[in-house]
């Protein structure tokens, strides 16, 4: 935030500023050029600015308060989109193996409880792959066990379902 | 990709073969009116191979696993 008129980017550490406007002390204007740096247009940048500085220590150059604050305001954790790019793997390899289940099982003739019993050791063949594909450091490509384990279950389910009756009706019924 | 998808498109023709020798046992079956308790043992063998495609299919197709962590290598860029 700058004194429109002479580019001093360096905003004078003695004001303060409260959010009701009605306290404050301290230089108001540019000392050169007497414009209100508080005017109600720029006081939500000025505040802003304060709160860097506050955060960063009061440091003097701008660039150093735009790094600090974003290395406050930094994610921790891990990078979304390659986790993202993960389940997105997991769910095509759930999804397909699902279906190839579910067209053995009507081959095998399966009915009722058998049927769900295969589609289980399905999954557990397709999790036990997926971890191996992990090289069983599970923690560097997802944030939890679950993920693996447990994602897309349900929905592989349905696939696997409808593949089960479609093949059983086309080797066994017709 | 281009290996695995092959792969994948191999183990699902197996599977095709096998319910097809299915259906033929089947028919087999009504001729000579016996109840049906299970695919004959090469089918049965044609199946589980064809599961071996399938399952290596849809490990290696989908694409890799990439690293979450911030801090690796591959996803150092500042």
């Amino acid at each position: 935030m700058s004194c429109l008129g002479c580019n001093q980017t360096r905003l004078n550490q003695t004001i303060l500023i409260r959010y009701d406007h009605q306290r404050y002390e301290g230089r108001r204007k540019c000392k050169t050029h007497q414009i209100d740096l508080v005017s109600p247009a720029n006081f939500k940048f000025v505040v802003e600015l304060l709160q860097v500085q506050v955060m960063a220590g009061h440091d003097d150059s701008g660039t150093s308060d735009k790094k600090s604050s974003q290395a406050i305001n930094d994610l921790p954790t891990f990078n979304a989109e390659n986790m993202q790019n993960n389940m997105r793997v997991i769910y095509y390899s759930r999804t397909f193996m699902s279906i190839v289940g579910g067209f053995i099982a009507g081959i095998f003739g399966f009915t009722g409880l058998m049927g769900f019993i295969f589609y289980f050791l399905v999954m557990a063949i397709t999790s036990v792959g997926l971890t191996a594909k992990a090289g069983f450091s599970i923690h560097s490509f997802f944030d939890s066990w679950n993920r693996i384990l447990l994602d897309g279950f349900l929905g592989g389910l349905m696939s696997f379902v409808l593949f089960w009756s479609f093949s059983y009706d086309i080797v066994h019924i017709f | 990709m281009g290996t695995g998808f092959v792969i994948g498109v191999l183990g699902v023709l197996i599977l095709s073969h096998a319910a097809y020798s299915t259906i033929q046992y089947r028919a087999l079956l009504k001729i000579t009116e016996e109840e049906f308790s299970g695919p004959p043992i090469n089918v049965v063998l044609e199946l589980i191979f064809g599961l071996i495609l399938c399952v290596w299919a849809a490990l290696t197709v989908p694409g890799k696993f990439l690293s979450i962590l911030p801090d690796s290598d591959e996803n150092r860029c500042n």
